[in-house]
């Protein structure tokens, strides 16, 4: 059984993103999972720099909530390419650390595909990119959209 | 959003970049693109010990030998040419990156590339053609892991004999391998 998995976080990139994946699994006739990740309030260790997420800081009011504005976004890609090949599309909302957590996804999937935020010099020195990290550490091919790509 | 028109894939040679390769291959299949294999090559010493002193005769052998080293990566991840889709390799002098997200211009492209090696210290020095696309590229990247057994193996200081071990049927599992009974 093979799959694509793809990061939706809801940004206009993510869309660009879910729309490509849609094409590539209307190509490879394969299942879309969907993945929204909250991201959780994050523990430090000071000793080794381990990051680890809080449980207590989300609820799953919270994360219905997400799933359906995820939800919302997916009915409304489907709707925009009407006319080509059916995919079938799920959609999941887990919190927890965004790269930590799409990786875990590519365990098992075929492909994994995230938008890039496109944030350069300074911003992505402090921010780091969750793109980079995960297109690393992934067991999966990964694919990277460019920010402001299709536009 | 229309189905990538041309793959481009980083064809070093390296482990890494041999599974790009047939990764790229089986992307251009089913999306009946062209497939373009590049290798990027530098003067043995670098550009600036070149620029001293230009000698046309050890450029053409130079490309000849990048020539050599792409038709030698090719075989080594294909076998031979895949005869139901149009491969268009190209070499070029230059620093990898930058030719990688030369050649991938155009939007409709899709850019495969090794996603280098892992750990601490390799990532020091390793895999910074593929941050360099995945930063610069103009195209969708596609990154490729290196393979399970690769990570297992290890080089440099992992790939020590003393510490290699015979790889159980547990720990390629925990890697992320499938066994077929």
């Amino acid at each position: 059984m093979s799959w694509i998995v793809v990061g939706v976080d809801g940004s206009p990139s993510s869309q660009v993103a879910l729309g490509w994946a849609m094409t590539e699994a209307g190509l490879r006739r394969v299942p879309l999972a969907v993945l929204t990740v909250i991201p959780a309030a994050v523990e430090a260790s000071g000793v080794t720099g381990q990051m680890s997420p809080l449980d207590e800081s989300f609820s799953d009011e919270r994360r219905t909530e997400v799933q359906r504005a995820t939800q919302d976004i997916v009915d409304k890609a489907v709707a925009e390419r009407a006319g080509q090949p059916e995919v079938t599309v799920t959609v999941r909302a887990v919190a927890g650390l965004v790269a930590d957590e799409l990786i875990q996804a590519s365990g098992d999937a075929d492909l994994l595909v995230v938008a890039a935020r496109g944030a350069g010099g300074f911003a992505r020195l402090i921010m780091g990119s969750v793109s980079t990290q995960v297109a690393h550490h992934a067991r999966c091919p990964v694919v990277v959209i460019p920010a402001g790509w299709g536009s | 959003v229309s189905a990538a028109r041309r793959v481009i894939v980083g064809a070093s040679g390296s482990p890494g970049s041999l599974r790009a390769l047939r990764h790229a291959e089986d992307l251009a299949r089913h999306s009946v693109a062209t497939l373009i294999p590049v290798l990027a090559w530098t003067p043995p010493g670098g550009d600036l010990a070149a620029r001293r002193q230009t000698c046309p005769t050890l450029v053409h052998i130079w490309h000849d030998a990048a020539w050599q080293r792409l038709w030698a990566a090719l075989d080594a991840a294909w076998g031979e040419i895949p005869a139901d889709m149009l491969v268009e390799p190209v070499v070029q002098r230059g620093l990898p990156g930058q030719i990688l997200v030369e050649v991938a211009c155009h939007p409709d492209d899709l850019l495969v590339v090794g996603a280098g090696r892992r750990g601490v210290l390799a990532r020091m020095w390793h895999s910074r053609v593929s941050r360099y696309c995945l930063a610069h590229a103009q195209c969708p990247v596609v990154a490729v892991p290196p393979a399970i057994l690769a990570q297992h193996a290890g080089r440099g200081l992992h790939g020590w004999p003393f510490r290699r071990r015979a790889l159980s049927v547990e720990a390629f599992l925990h890697h992320g391998g499938s066994v077929t009974a």
